[in-house]
């Protein structure tokens, strides 16, 4: 033990810069965070945009100068009564002494409704030096599973417990809650994290609950490579990986995967008549090099750039310019441009993408969004409450997305943003992105893409991760932020580094030859959050449509509809696609050169859905394919089978 | 055994299968149909008008007293305007976002844009799928506007998304129909999926359960017979107007009568820049008679089926238009003020909440927020409007954002 002093004594000791007796609680450091713990800042009472009673805060305490104001100085100062500060409203009213429809939220004669009088009592005083003091935050589990949270102080050589103004949250509630005041209560098996908060900063711990029925089994832990993280995590959660899934149903993922379509039945034969170690990692050699690749991880990119769909513009330029954005990045893929080199043509030589918004801001968000995989926007109107952008780093970071304009004496003018308060220039500035950054600061490109912050690279490997199994380690994946950690932080350190070292092709390669890749599917969803078995995926709208169209040669057909049901029904009953069917050519040379019924079932099964038929299929659908003159069995069935769960999806 | 009510329900509610949400859409009959006229309506030229002001602010087209309280209809509105006591007027609608993306945001969820939450649509959190009805719970003619969607739930709350557009002659929704030679298919589909074994995880059940849905709707004649307008007599469809509003409506009516929770009616076309009076006295029906005459058809229908009490009609856009016209004789973006009509189930007949001031720059009397309005619209529908989702990152989010009150005045 540290500290002996109960925590009400501590606190007068603990922010008085030179240890003084006679200690005023800060207003910024003590008063504000207390308010906030007590929920009155959130958005549902005071922190709402229009306020509570006549009473606003800014939201969680993210304006202390204009809180201050308001409480000091609102309504004539009417808060506040400085003489008998028992009489304040700012006591009575949470106190209950006067009517409030928040409810008791400091009671009368505990710390915290003293901590608030002392305050008034001096004058109710504020510093406006007092947040820059606070250096970092720490936080600690006891023996007795309660968190302490400790504040570095730029005047205190001894951190400050600053517990009881912390607010405190779990990301996942199932394997741990966290009380207000800080203790653990510990529930199901999980990894999580509980986060504590105070003043604008956050700090985590890490709470690991291994399965309790489950004895811990020793793995084999390979000493590199993507598998190792993964399975060091499952082993601290005494869980084991899920069975690889069978090589058919693995040369099928593949195929969806790395080509945007099925392996034909050769290319199939071809994959599995190689040794089992090899075959996995010369069939994505051969792929990544096709044309599907392309395709697939262009349309990827386009979607997590925020490129539309063409279909989706109404307007023809608008439409054209879509197709050719999507264009260039699938030609830049092909042509293997780096995906740092492919964002920062974006931002700094090809600025068509960041023009579609006019707004700076909506620029930098995008930005933001696309690159760094964080989200600003809360920061436009608000110190973020989850994030540590703060709302004048937001502005300064817009400024350096605006647009150049002629200058009067001729030549271009940088842009400039103005205020949109105040009226006055923005001074652009970078985000402070910490790691080595600061060093490549002569382009916004460069910026985005610095290895330094590494912000770029988790991002994408964030996504090609999630691409590829289904769901991705920081969900939602354009917002990465230390309060919503990715479900194994370590597995994401070296996804990245593989990224930066390999590319992306290399990073695909690592992840497809990876045990964790090749696990089967599995029910059970809490399962998927900690990477045990996989999520069965199903193929998007312009897959599907591809897949159609090559697999059996069919025509043209339309693109589903967008709308699930919709897409559902056209698959059922379009009739343009029963038509295509009736024409197949993949479907007329089955029927005439296959011998019998018994090959047409097993090979169309093997083009669809990449494996024979089971025997239990073929009792049942065979009787269904004899006498079967004009075809018209063989395409009711493949009709069947393209609507078949199995088909759809991605297992 | 105590029977009443209440233990009743509270002993249900301990049952696992039917939470608080089952029982409330239980308990819940009424239907939603949302004109949502996107581009934003201009409040001076149609239900708010200014016969008095300056002619740069009254434009060319004529405005004329309705007889009910103070309301001022435009002349290209007669049938409207003898409706008048009839209807709910929201005349003083307020907010501050003049973007169309952001505004369509606030007017058709009932939040504000979030950049971390994008919320359900009031249509796709009301529509909650029932047991028992093969319609579809939630449907778009002719698609859902990028905000009037299932926002963050799940997506088995996504809206069926017609495509194609009643206005126009020979009308049907693609691929609703399965062919004569199907059951074979089916047949065969069925026994595959049976011998697949059970979905793999949820994202293979919410497949089955659009399967489930599709084959429903495809085999059963009588729920397709909903969006069937060939089935309406020639002289209602004529009543409705032969035009893209009149036959939505027709449409509607239909699809709720089927049991269709929430249908979301898109009319796109209404961002009026240049030439106010242009934009809607002209047209192949102009725009004026599209709305008179679908609107008064649709209170007529709802009367004559008794559904009056149980469909709630709303028309609304994301924001109204500016006072004074500007040079190409348009209107640009003003959503300081702009107007709602509503009428049938859970709204007051006749009565007309608030008053812009003299030019309909800004409400002088009790000022309504896009938030008040949803909330008035969730009391209406008879459910709670401060009743709480869980958003995906854990939170309880209410269905309408923290502020909006329901409205007393314009609620029976």
């Amino acid at each position: 033990m540290r500290r002996t002093v109960p925590a009400a004594a501590l606190l007068c000791l603990a922010f008085a810069p030179g240890g003084r007796r006679a200690h005023v609680p800060d207003f910024d450091l003590e008063v504000l965070p207390l308010l906030q713990r007590q929920g009155c800042a959130s958005a549902y009472c005071h922190g709402s945009a229009t306020g509570r009673g006549g009473f606003k805060l800014s939201l969680f305490g993210s304006d202390p100068a204009a809180d201050h104001a308001m409480i000091r100085s609102d309504r004539g100062g009417r808060r506040l009564d400085l003489i008998d500060p028992e009489q304040s409203l700012l006591l009575r009213k949470p106190s209950k002494d006067l009517p409030h429809e928040g409810g008791l939220k400091l009671r009368e004669g505990g710390a915290a409704y003293s901590l608030v009088r002392r305050w008034i009592a001096a004058g109710a005083p504020r510093d406006p030096a007092a947040r820059a003091r606070l250096l970092g935050l720490e936080l600690q589990r006891r023996a007795d599973d309660s968190l302490r949270v400790l504040a570095q102080l730029r005047d205190r050589q001894q951190p400050v417990d600053v517990t009881h103004l912390a607010t405190f949250s779990s990301s996942d509630p199932r394997v741990v809650e966290v009380d207000r005041a800080g203790r653990l209560q510990l529930k199901g098996p999980g990894m999580a994290q509980v986060f504590a908060r105070y003043v604008g900063q956050t700090a985590g711990l890490e709470i690991c609950r291994p399965e309790a029925d489950c004895p811990p089994t020793p793995l084999s832990i390979p000493a590199r490579g993507l598998d190792r993280p993964w399975l060091q995590q499952l082993q601290r959660l005494h869980r084991t990986p899920a069975d690889p899934a069978a090589p058919r149903v693995l040369a099928r993922r593949l195929f969806l995967d790395l080509a945007d379509r099925l392996p034909t039945p050769r290319e199939l034969k071809h994959h599995l008549a190689q040794p089992a170690a090899e075959r996995v990692a010369a069939t994505a050699r051969r792929l990544l090099q096709g044309e599907g690749f392309v395709r697939r991880f262009g349309r990827l990119l386009a979607d997590w750039w925020e490129v539309p769909q063409p279909g989706d513009e109404r307007v023809e330029a608008r439409r054209r310019a879509a197709q050719v954005a999507r264009q260039t990045l699938q030609r830049e893929l092909a042509a293997g441009t780096s995906l740092a080199a492919m964002a920062r043509a974006r931002l700094d030589t090809d600025r068509r993408l960041m023009d579609r918004f006019e707004d700076p801001r909506d620029r930098a968000e995008w930005a933001g969004r696309s690159f760094l995989g964080i989200r600003l926007g809360c920061a436009r109107c608000h110190d973020s409450p989850v994030d540590r952008w703060r709302q004048d780093q937001h502005l300064s970071f817009a400024a350096m997305f605006a647009s150049p304009r002629p200058a009067p004496q001729g030549g271009m003018r940088e842009g400039i943003l103005f205020h949109p308060g105040t009226g006055e220039a923005v001074p652009p500035r970078l985000l402070p992105l910490g790691g080595e950054a600061g060093a490549t600061t002569d382009s916004l490109g460069s910026f985005v893409t610095d290895p330094g912050h590494g912000l770029f690279y988790r991002n994408m490997a964030n996504r090609v991760f999630g691409a590829l199994m289904g769901e991705a380690l920081v969900s939602p994946a354009d917002d990465h932020r230390l309060s919503n950690p990715p479900r194994n932080p370590a597995l994401l350190d070296e996804l990245a580094a593989v990224l930066k070292e390999q590319g992306l092709r290399g990073l695909v390669l690592a992840i497809v030859q990876s045990r964790l890749y090749q696990q089967q599917v599995s029910a059970r969803s809490e399962q998927h959050e900690i990477l045990q078995g996989r999520p069965s995926r199903s193929m998007d709208r312009h897959t599907l449509r591809l897949v159609l169209q090559e697999s059996l040669g069919l025509g043209a057909i339309p693109t589903l509809p967008a709308s699930p049901l919709a897409a559902q029904l056209a698959l059922l009953n379009n009739p343009r696609l029963r038509q295509e069917l009736q024409q197949s050519s993949t479907l007329r040379a089955l029927q005439w050169l296959a011998p019998d019924a018994d090959t047409r079932l097993r090979d169309l099964y093997l083009l669809l859905l990449g494996r024979p038929p089971s025997a239990a299929e073929t009792r049942a659908l065979l009787p269904e394919l004899q006498d079967d003159q004009d075809g018209s069995a063989l395409r009711d069935l493949c009709h069947a089978l393209i609507n078949s769960r199995a088909f759809r999806s991605i297992r | 055994m105590n029977c009443d009510r209440r233990h009743l329900l509270t002993g249900m509610a301990g049952l696992p299968l039917l939470s608080a949400q089952t029982l409330s859409a239980i308990a819940k009959d009424r239907a939603l149909i949302l004109l949502w006229l996107d581009g934003g309506l201009s409040h001076l030229d149609t239900f708010d008008g200014k016969p008095k002001a300056t002619p740069e602010v009254r434009g060319d087209l004529k405005m004329l007293p309705t007889g009910h309280q103070d309301l001022c209809f435009a002349e290209g509105l007669p049938r409207l305007r003898k409706l008048s006591a009839e209807l709910t007027v929201f005349r003083s609608i307020t907010h501050g976002e003049g973007q169309h993306d952001r505004a369509s945001n606030y007017l058709l969820t009932g939040h504000r844009p979030s950049p971390v939450l994008q919320h359900p649509s009031l249509a796709a959190s009301y529509a909650e799928p029932a047991a028992g009805s093969t319609l579809p719970a939630f449907i778009a003619i002719p698609d859902a506007p990028p905000r009037g969607g299932r926002g963050f739930l799940p997506v088995v709350r996504s809206p069926f998304e017609l495509g194609a557009a009643p206005g126009k002659a020979g009308f049907a929704v693609r691929d609703l129909q399965a062919d004569r030679g199907s059951q074979r298919r089916q047949r065969m589909l069925r026994q595959i999926d049976q011998l697949d074994g059970a979905p793999r995880d949820g994202r293979e059940q919410a497949r089955d359960s659009f399967l489930a849905q599709a084959q429903a709707l495809s085999l059963d004649p009588e729920a397709r017979a909903a969006f069937d307008l060939q089935r309406e007599d020639g002289a209602r469809r004529s009543a409705f107007g032969r035009h893209e509003i009149g036959q939505s409506l027709l449409l509607a009516r239909r699809l709720v009568q089927g049991g269709s929770k929430a249908v979301l009616i898109r009319n796109r076309g209404w961002d009026h820049h240049r030439d106010m009076k242009r934009a809607l006295t002209y047209g192949f029906p102009p725009l004026y008679q599209q709305l008179d005459e679908g609107i008064s058809a649709l209170i007529e229908d709802l009367r004559l089926h008794k559904l009056e009490d149980k469909v709630l009609f709303l028309l609304a856009s994301e924001f109204g238009r500016t006072p004074r016209l500007n040079q190409a004789g348009g209107r640009d973006h003003w959503p300081r003020a702009q107007t709602a009509l509503a009428f049938g189930a859970g709204m007051q007949r006749g009565a007309v909440i608030g008053r812009t001031d003299r030019n309909g720059t800004e409400p002088i009397e009790q000022a309504v927020s896009p938030a008040d309005l949803h909330a008035t619209c969730w009391k209406a529908l008879g459910a709670d409007h401060a009743h709480r989702l869980q958003s995906p990152d854990g939170r309880p989010v209410p269905r309408v954002e923290a502020g909006g009150t329901p409205i007393a005045e314009a609620l029976a």
